[in-house]
């Protein structure tokens, strides 16, 4: 009997500790964090080598293409001044010339390639419409793009927006491969000069949330469109959690000691789910003093530049998407 | 030449050769600055049209101004004391934070910055003429020159920047002289003011 209490206790005690709110040691942490990174290298990699993900990078490098988006010069992707209806029709590669002929006509567009790295694949745009914003640059208000491969649909891209007072005000996206989907959408609310902005984002692989944010923020409107007061983030990636707010609003940009002023108004925390707490996300100073960068204080107070860890979230804040 | 980038190098411009706002103890009286309603710059670059930008509204220094360029009607925002110009543009409009472009009192080596998330923008007094070296229309000016340096990546607008770097001129009657921008794609733009009547 008292072995069995003893048992009891044992389980009871391993699950506390296992189901977290503690905190991870240094050493944890910093296993947790090659963790999340290995996690999001490989997520990257394996969507890199998507089928659908090597067409769009392929028709986004092709010159002159009927394509609206294009990689800028950050390797982030931008939309252009493009009229649907004027490209209308049916394009096929030629990878004689290097680019896409019109072989006919249509009330979309499709765009062909066979060549020997992708085979019978089409790029369907069924449709694009765009509108105006405050920047004076077109916005998409729809999108819908198919790609599919033997005649079989393998990635489905489908973009709604309501812009209103010339900023979106309303998103919705949807994106289907073979084994995963996303869907994101934003909603912005106006009340007189300030409002609000909610975002929320999933991905999910093979029925299993991989990532989740959700983004919760008091905006304020300008003539140049909105800028954040304050921001509340969840954030679910992979098997980590971050979660917390910044005032924004109470930040103060100009000052002489700017990562003071940030941490001071900020409060960001880095869980491994089920294990507990990886450390704080704040700023500090690198190189002599001269310029700030993301660090994770660890549980001890010591702290390390973030990307040290997380590479792959360096690479990431550096694209600024 | 992109909109994007046409936009950039024009609203950048123009939105700090409006600025101008204010430490407490500077005067924001329209009368007094060159902030005052009905003030206009005009200004050129070879491969663009002229852009023209005229004050429209003056409340306690903070200005609205109104920017005609390429058949485009465009509205700007900032600051103008006696002393100083100052903008929003980081800030995206947010007029509890200014951002410093030129304070005419300054001198070499002073230095503004703005930071956005792990960026600095900085702005730089790089040269001040002692004498009337610098062109402007028929005449010879002096000028404090500030350098502003935009990290790769800085989100203005919701969009990157394309420019990372411009040498501004500004002179303290006539305000904006000329704006040395490069882009992140290597090229370089002069924009030169021809005409404005602020020293009227």
């Amino acid at each position: 009997m008292r072995a069995l209490a003893k048992l009891f206790l044992f389980t009871v005690v391993s699950i506390l500790i296992s189901c977290n709110n503690g905190k991870l040691s240094k050493k944890d942490a910093e296993r947790s964090l090659k963790v999340l990174n290995s996690d999001m290298i490989n997520f990257g990699a394996e969507l890199n080598e998507a089928t659908e993900m090597k067409a769009l990078e392929f028709v986004m490098s092709a010159p002159e293409n009927p394509f609206p988006v294009y990689k800028n010069t950050n390797r982030f992707i931008s939309t252009k001044t493009f009229d649907f209806s004027q490209w209308h029709g049916i394009y096929e590669w030629s990878d004689y010339e290097k680019l896409f002929k019109k072989t006919g006509d249509s009330k979309n567009i499709i765009l062909q390639i066979d060549n020997s790295e992708l085979k019978d694949i089409s790029i369907i745009i069924n449709d694009y419409q765009t509108e105006k914003v405050s920047s004076g640059e077109p916005f998409p208000k729809v999108c819908q793009i198919e790609i599919t491969q033997n005649k079989k649909t393998i990635w489905e891209f489908d973009f709604t927006s309501k812009i209103s007072n010339n900023l979106p005000e309303d998103l919705k996206l949807r994106i289907k491969g073979e084994s995963y989907q996303v869907n994101a959408n934003l909603k912005r609310t106006t009340n007189g000069d300030s409002g609000k902005l909610f975002v929320d984002f999933t991905f999910k692989y093979l029925l299993k949330t991989l990532i989740k944010s959700k983004l919760d923020c008091n905006i304020g409107y300008s003539r140049q469109g909105y800028y954040f007061k304050q921001l509340k983030l969840d954030q679910l990636l992979f098997g980590h959690h971050l979660a917390g707010d910044i005032d924004y609003a109470k930040v103060d940009p100009t000052a002489q000691d700017y990562a003071a002023s940030f941490n001071e108004n900020s409060n960001l925390e880095l869980f491994e789910n089920g294990r507990g707490k990886v450390g704080d996300l704040i700023l500090a100073t690198v190189e002599n003093d001269e310029l700030v960068d993301y660090h994770i204080q660890f549980t001890d107070k010591s702290k390390a530049l973030l990307g040290s860890y997380l590479p792959v979230f360096n690479k990431f804040i550096n694209l600024k998407y | 030449m992109n909109f994007k980038l046409k936009w950039a190098i024009y609203s950048l411009v123009f939105l700090l050769v409006l600025a101008a706002c204010s430490d407490d103890d500077e005067v924001t009286d329209p009368e007094q600055t060159m902030g005052k309603v009905g003030n206009y710059w005009s200004a050129g670059a070879s491969g663009y049209d002229d852009g023209r930008l005229t004050i429209t509204q003056n409340s306690g220094g903070d200005v609205v101004g109104s920017l005609t360029f390429e058949g485009d009607t465009y509205t700007v925002e900032g600051k103008v004391t006696d002393n100083a110009i100052y903008d929003y543009v980081y800030s995206n409009g947010d007029k509890s934070k200014p951002f410093t472009l030129v304070k005419f009192d300054a001198n070499v080596g002073d230095k503004w910055e703005f930071n956005v998330g792990n960026q600095k923008v900085v702005r730089e007094v790089v040269r001040k003429s002692t004498e009337d070296d610098v062109e402007y229309g028929f005449w010879l000016v002096k000028t404090i020159d500030v350098k502003e340096t935009i990290p790769t990546g800085t989100i203005i607008k919701t969009s990157e920047s394309e420019v990372k770097e411009i040498l501004w001129q500004f002179n303290h009657k006539f305000g904006f002289i000329s704006a040395t921008i490069k882009t992140v794609d290597g090229k370089t733009t002069k924009v030169n003011g021809y005409s404005t009547n602020a020293a009227d």
